[in-house]
């Protein structure tokens, strides 16, 4: 085990030199640094880099929307549809964070609170408010289901009433004899 | 003769609590109306002073009482057949010919209501045990209670 651990590693080894390397490389560059007409050969060279820049972005951007025109995006979509790829996401973030405890901790923060309640209070929330409660939608439905509470009672007790008629009437025709003919 | 004659109605007629019901509704519509008529009246003429004799104040209003809740069924039993409260129950007074009541007959009927109700409501009794459920203001208008499904053109 000893052994192992005293041989010497290669791959540092050749990090040294690689750095020794890089480092000697270096000396003619900082001396070419000092070179006259140096600074204005590395203008030159910016400019050069700035338009070859600017054509690759532009190559680039011709490549990204012949893809996207093609028929590529609408196979990805397919095909990750077809593998459920948002279900297995959805799946594995399900087992990776418990989601009721996540929810939880966000609804019982202080920012949250303060953000509804901001939300609560806005003029825009309250402009809303005012719009839906004198919606006419609104306002026919709540017509309708009080109407239709109010007819459902009456039925009740219409229903009621004509049972009670008949027992009534078979009562008192049974204390008189007097069957209700047929 | 009419009175014999065969009813055309062919609805059932209607019994002594559905009906009862739908007086307890007009009644209370009726006397409504006649309060909120009387207090503003009233009001009114507390602007001018008060009224005297008080069996004057009486007389009119006992008048008044008579000519609203008569009036009320009166307008109702030859308008449409069926006050507010009846419609309510689904009930309507027709002749025994199933035509609509007129303004004698339903004078006739107003009178045998009063009639039924003095003796503690003792004139409605009959609808328990008359075939087509019939009160003595029915038998004095020759008219019956009949209920029916659609609503009222």
């Amino acid at each position: 085990m000893r052994r192992v651990e005293n041989r010497p590693n290669m791959g540092d080894a050749a990090l040294a030199l690689a750095s020794v390397a890089y480092n000697l490389a270096k000396i003619p560059v900082h001396a070419a640094e000092r070179l006259p007409g140096m600074t204005r050969l590395a203008a030159d060279g910016a400019v050069v880099r700035a338009r070859a820049r600017s054509y690759l972005e532009a190559r680039a951007e011709e490549a990204v929307d012949w893809v996207l025109a093609g028929r590529l995006p609408d196979a990805v979509a397919r095909s990750a549809i077809e593998h459920q790829v948002a279900e297995r996401i959805a799946a594995e973030l399900a087992e990776q964070v418990d989601l009721e405890v996540a929810i939880s901790a966000a609804l019982d923060s202080e920012t949250t609170e303060r953000l509804v309640h901001a939300v609560l209070m806005s003029p825009a929330m309250q402009r809303t408010i005012e719009y839906v409660a004198s919606s006419p939608e609104v306002r026919a439905a709540l017509t309708a289901q009080s109407s239709s509470l109010a007819e459902e009672m009456v039925s009740g007790v219409r229903t009621r009433a004509e049972t009670f008629d008949d027992v009534a009437e078979r009562t008192v025709r049974g204390w008189l004899r007097r069957p209700r003919p047929a | 003769m009419v009175a014999t004659a065969a009813p055309r109605v062919t609805s059932p007629y209607a019994g002594i609590a559905t009906r009862g019901i739908a007086l307890c509704i007009d009644a209370a519509i009726a006397n409504g109306l006649y309060i909120v008529g009387a207090a503003l009246l009233g009001l009114i003429g507390s602007l001018v002073g008060d009224l005297h004799p008080q069996w004057l104040v009486a007389l009119i209003a006992a008048i008044g009482w008579s000519i609203v809740v008569g009036g009320y069924f009166v307008l109702f039993w030859t308008t449409t057949g069926q006050t507010p409260g009846m419609r309510m129950m689904r009930l309507r007074v027709v002749t025994y010919r199933g035509e609509r009541v007129h303004f004698a007959r339903a004078l006739i009927r107003l009178g045998g209501l009063l009639l039924a109700i003095i003796p503690l409501f003792a004139g409605f009794l009959p609808v328990l045990v008359d075939e087509r459920r019939r009160a003595l203001q029915d038998f004095l208008a020759r008219t019956v209670v009949v209920h029916f499904s659609e609503p009222a053109p």
